[in-house]
Parts: C-alpha cells; sequence; structure tokens
C-alpha cells in the first residue's frame, strides 16, 4: 500500500511533469501567514496531490514563494511547504498549488478511505470505506468482498482489486486503488 | 437578508433548509455551527436544501468544505438538494459539484445515504 503515490501508470504523465498527479479531494488543513501578513489557519480540499505537492482551494490571499504548513489529517502527513502557483477562481477563491519540503512526501497508505481511480477519466469514480464502496455521490453502491467489490443491489462482481490496482471482469487494469 | 436556516427530520435524515446568503459572518458560522451541532449529536445523515440560497462567496464555499470533511471525520455524509444555478456554477467553478452529493429530489437525496433508511422504516412499523 506504501507506493500508491508512487506508482506511475503508462502514459498519465503529461505536461513534461515527473509524477503523477491525483484529483481527489483530501481534507486538509493549511496555516500560515498570508501576503496580507495576516496569520491564516484554514480548512479546505485538495483538487489534486502527488507525493510531492498538492493543489488546495483557499480563500486566503497568497503569493507565489509563501510558506505555509500543510496538514492531512487522515493521512497523518504534516509538512511545510512553499507555494508555486496561484490561480485565481474568481469569488475571491484560488488554487493554490503548494510544494511540499524535501523532508515531507505525501502518502495516502494511512488512509482509511481508498479512491478508485479511474485511469481512461483521470479522476475518482468511487471509494471503499469500512468495507463498503460508494460512488461518486457518497452512495453506498458495492462492498467488498474478498478481492472483488460486489454491487449491493445485484450481488454482481463490479471489479476486483488486486494489490493498489483495480481491474474489470475480464482483467484488464483500469486503475489505481489510491 | 440573513441566512434562516429550518430544521426537520425525516426518517433518519435532517433536512436544513437554507433561506438568504452563505457570506463571510454570522451566515456562514451560522451553518457551520448548526451542522457540526447535528454531526456532535450524532446525526450522520445530513442534507442541505440549498433552493433559496440566491448568493454564496468564497467563505460560504470554505463552510460547505468544512461541514463536508467535519461529516466525512464522523463516517457522516452532507448531500446538497435543489442548487440554484448560481450556487451550482460556483460549485462547478471550484470543482466541487464532485465532491458532494448534489441532487434535484429530496427522496433520491434520502435513499443515497443507503440501507439505514430502510431498517429505520422497519423498526418504526415493528413498533
Amino acid at each position: 500500500m506504501s507506493a500508491y503515490l508512487n506508482e506511475e501508470p503508462e502514459g498519465q504523465l503529461d505536461h513534461g511533469r515527473k509524477e503523477l498527479r491525483w484529483n481527489i479531494p483530501i481534507p486538509v488543513r493549511v496555516k500560515g501567514t498570508a501576503s496580507d501578513g495576516k496569520e491564516f489557519d484554514e480548512e479546505s480540499i485538495t483538487a489534486d496531490a502527488s507525493p510531492s505537492g498538492m493543489c488546495v482551494l483557499l480563500t486566503v490571499p497568497l503569493l507565489r514563494g509563501d510558506r505555509v504548513t500543510v496538514i492531512a489529517s487522515e493521512e497523518g502527513f504534516e509538512s511545510p511547504a512553499t507555494v508555486t502557483e496561484v490561480s485565481p477562481l474568481g469569488l475571491n477563491m484560488n488554487r493554490v498549488r503548494v510544494r511540499f519540503a524535501a523532508s515531507g512526501k505525501f502518502s495516502r497508505a494511512s488512509a482509511a478511505r481508498k479512491y478508485i481511480y479511474d485511469y481512461s477519466s483521470d479522476n475518482w469514480i468511487g471509494y471503499i470505506f469500512e468495507g463498503i464502496y460508494y460512488n461518486s455521490k457518497h452512495e453506498p453502491f458495492g462492498k467488498l468482498e474478498g478481492n472483488r467489490v460486489v454491487a449491493v443491489d445485484s450481488g454482481n462482481t463490479l471489479f476486483t482489486i488486486r494489490g493498489e490496482r483495480f481491474y474489470d471482469l475480464r482483467g484488464h487494469c483500469l486503475g489505481h486503488v489510491i | 437578508m440573513a441566512l434562516e436556516i429550518t430544521r426537520s427530520k425525516i426518517d433518519s435524515v435532517t433536512l436544513l433548509i437554507l433561506k438568504g446568503r452563505i457570506v463571510a459572518g454570522t451566515d456562514s458560522e451560522l451553518l457551520n455551527d448548526q451542522v457540526l451541532e447535528l454531526l456532535e449529536a450524532g446525526e450522520t445523515r445530513i442534507i442541505l436544501d440549498l433552493a433559496q440560497v440566491t448568493f454564496i462567496d468564497s467563505t460560504g464555499i470554505g463552510t460547505l468544505i468544512r461541514v463536508h470533511t467535519a461529516a466525512m471525520r464522523k463516517s457522516a455524509a452532507v448531500k446538497l438538494l435543489h442548487l440554484t444555478k448560481r450556487v451550482y456554477d460556483v460549485l462547478q467553478i471550484t470543482r466541487l459539484s464532485s465532491v458532494f452529493g448534489i441532487y434535484d429530489d429530496l427522496q433520491k437525496a434520502a435513499a443515497s445515504f443507503g440501507g439505514a433508511t430502510e431498517e429505520t422504516d422497519a423498526s418504526a412499523s415493528d413498533a
């Protein structure tokens, strides 16, 4: 489980990035000093995450180069980070990309909620939490039976899990479990 | 117009009907406090009816994120119902529309929490 964020499926990287970004909504706390000099401590959610950084939705005014601390409690992760990009969304909200300090390497290994991440759409399509598979609308849709996820209503196998990947009924790899 | 929140209960689901604006200040705090109070009381299925919410600012969005993450931590869920186009567009811009369960129909929203509602129904009929 430790290598979720380190595995890079072929063909998934673009824009010259060295590692895969996962478009998953991870609850995080970001604190530090904003560009207006005021200290802040804001709870938010990620737009994407990778071992070395994240993109977080924040309302505080930040500038490239600002130092913050990122805390992801579900993963037991805390790291200093540097703001590398700020993209205004309007509505006084920004997408803030941060890069963790060299000592910080984000991993979801300890997270109880495991996202089912589909390669083809490059997005999460559901998650498994306490043996229940929830779809993208957070509806209980299936349950984990051994390495199979079966539909709640029909009992049909939806997909199987082997290691950190999930497969269709013909054994084709569809994506990661992260 | 200050935010007004009306609370009701449908089986095991708590419905909060919001009216007004969810903006920085007491409006956002009111919503945050009400949802946290429900979570503290052990409620795990909460629906926010936003049909009468006319405007939401960044603090309001932050409040939605906060109550969503607070619910996740308690193995609970907050779902959104009857979004106006304006509010939906805001969630689309911020890509938060994929974070929340969003519904146009109360029954579907209530059913989306899964089997425990049926269990509540069954126990009620037993009684």
